[in-house]
């Protein structure tokens, strides 16, 4: 097999369509969803790490790393944590109801469904982290 | 308002694999006339200022599927878009379809697409003794497959497909739309045969149903409509409810 000519050992490939000004809303939803669902696979582990406290330092232990995290920085990272449950979640619920067969026909409707819904729960949401963050100092 | 266009500029990937390492663009400014299709003008180009432009086409009216290209920021039949609908400013952009390997220019390698096609047995699976004149269908049966059969094979869909651009051993979305096709083709009796090829993860369960295809499709076909009606029929096989 004359594979010497062979168009696999050219490397060259048009990258074009990556460029996020020609992403249309599918291909949004999917890279916002592969985003946020990694962000929440990083927060369970940072969640394994600060309530395994408890076996490094006991009650003790556990007290004062619940302590330390009440700070400003914490309170922006669940807000982002927030962020990325509310639209992979709401977003998963739309993607279960598409491989159940619905919505096949109007893929546009439901993406901006999902974008809408998220924003009003992130909009009501934000107002108490908002909260949060001015009531703690930035670093204990 | 309408000014009239005299001239635009056409930004075309370059690419020699006897001089290049890397693709590069080349721009030519060319004359417009009223409704002229980006194909025209890469015509214009290979006629008057570099033969050695090489791109696909043949029947030039979106039927035969070979001239499919990322055509500023959009997948399309060079044949059917015309320029004035693919301007961005004053320039017209032309690239290979992505993903695929680009063997010069504009023209990428698609054994990979074909290959997937022909995985899913493309054909009517009947082996019945036919009947003296033809396998009749009602025409309820036939409209079933209404959508499928206007697929041109032009693999914008397969270039498309974030699932088949990080695995080309994912069937695509061409390859299900001919799957479904026979799938719901009264005459057909290869649906089992089927739905071994299709119910797997190179097959209907890596659509993450993102709708490129759809978006990309230039014959307006919805694949992810396919594929979701397969997918759900291999549900059901995977779970034993088809025999
Ligand atoms: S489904 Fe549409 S985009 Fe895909 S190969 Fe057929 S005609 Fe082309
Ligand atoms: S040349 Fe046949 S589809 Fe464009």
């Amino acid at each position: 097999m004359a594979k010497v000519d062979s168009a696999s050992n050219r490397p060259v490939r048009n990258y074009g369509d990556l460029n996020p000004r020609y992403f249309r809303t599918g291909m949004w939803s999917f890279v916002l969803h592969r985003i946020s669902g990694i962000a929440i696979s990083v927060f369970l582990l940072l969640h394994i790490w600060e309530i395994t406290s408890v076996v490094r330092g006991g009650a003790e232990g556990f007290t004062s790393q619940m302590a330390s995290m009440a700070a400003k920085l914490w309170v922006v990272g669940e807000w982002l944590l927030f962020l990325a449950l509310t639209f992979h979640g709401i977003n998963g619920i739309r993607l279960i109801l598409l491989d159940l067969g619905w919505g096949v026909h109007e893929h546009k409707r439901g993406f901006w469904t999902v974008f809408v819904i998220s924003a009003i729960i992130i909009a009501v949401g934000s107002y108490f982290f908002v909260m949060r963050f001015l009531a703690y100092p930035w670093a204990r | 308002m309408t000014r009239v266009m005299k001239e635009f500029k056409l930004r075309v990937f370059r690419y020699d694999p006897e001089k290049d390492a890397q693709h590069h663009y080349q721009t030519w400014t060319v004359d417009y006339r009223e409704g002229m299709t980006v194909l025209e003008a890469l015509l214009w180009v290979f006629e008057k200022k570099d033969p050695s432009l090489a791109f696909r086409y043949s029947c030039r009216e979106a039927i035969c599927g070979s001239c499919a290209m990322y055509i500023s920021g959009r997948y399309a039949l060079a044949c059917k878009v015309q320029v004035k609908d693919a301007l961005e400013g004053d320039t017209v952009t032309v690239s290979p379809l992505p993903h695929m390997r680009v063997i010069k220019d504009l023209v990428v390698d698609q054994t990979k697409f074909w290959e997937n096609y022909a995985r899913v047995k493309p054909w009517l699976i009947n082996d019945d003794p036919a009947p003296e004149r033809e396998r009749l269908q009602s025409p309820e049966d036939r409209a079933r497959y209404n959508m499928e059969i206007d697929c041109i094979l032009c693999g914008s869909c397969f270039a498309s497909c974030p699932s088949g651009v990080t695995n080309e051993e994912y069937l695509g979305p061409h390859a299900l739309v001919w799957a479904a096709r026979f799938f719901r083709d009264s005459r057909d009796k290869g649906d089992r045969e089927r739905l071994e090829i299709v119910a797997n993860e190179y097959g209907v369960f890596r659509c993450h149903t993102v709708f490129n295809c759809v978006e990309a499709c230039p014959k307006h076909l919805n694949p992810t409509e396919s594929i979701q009606e397969l997918k759900k029929a291999a549900m059901a096989y995977k779970l034993g409810l088809i025999k």
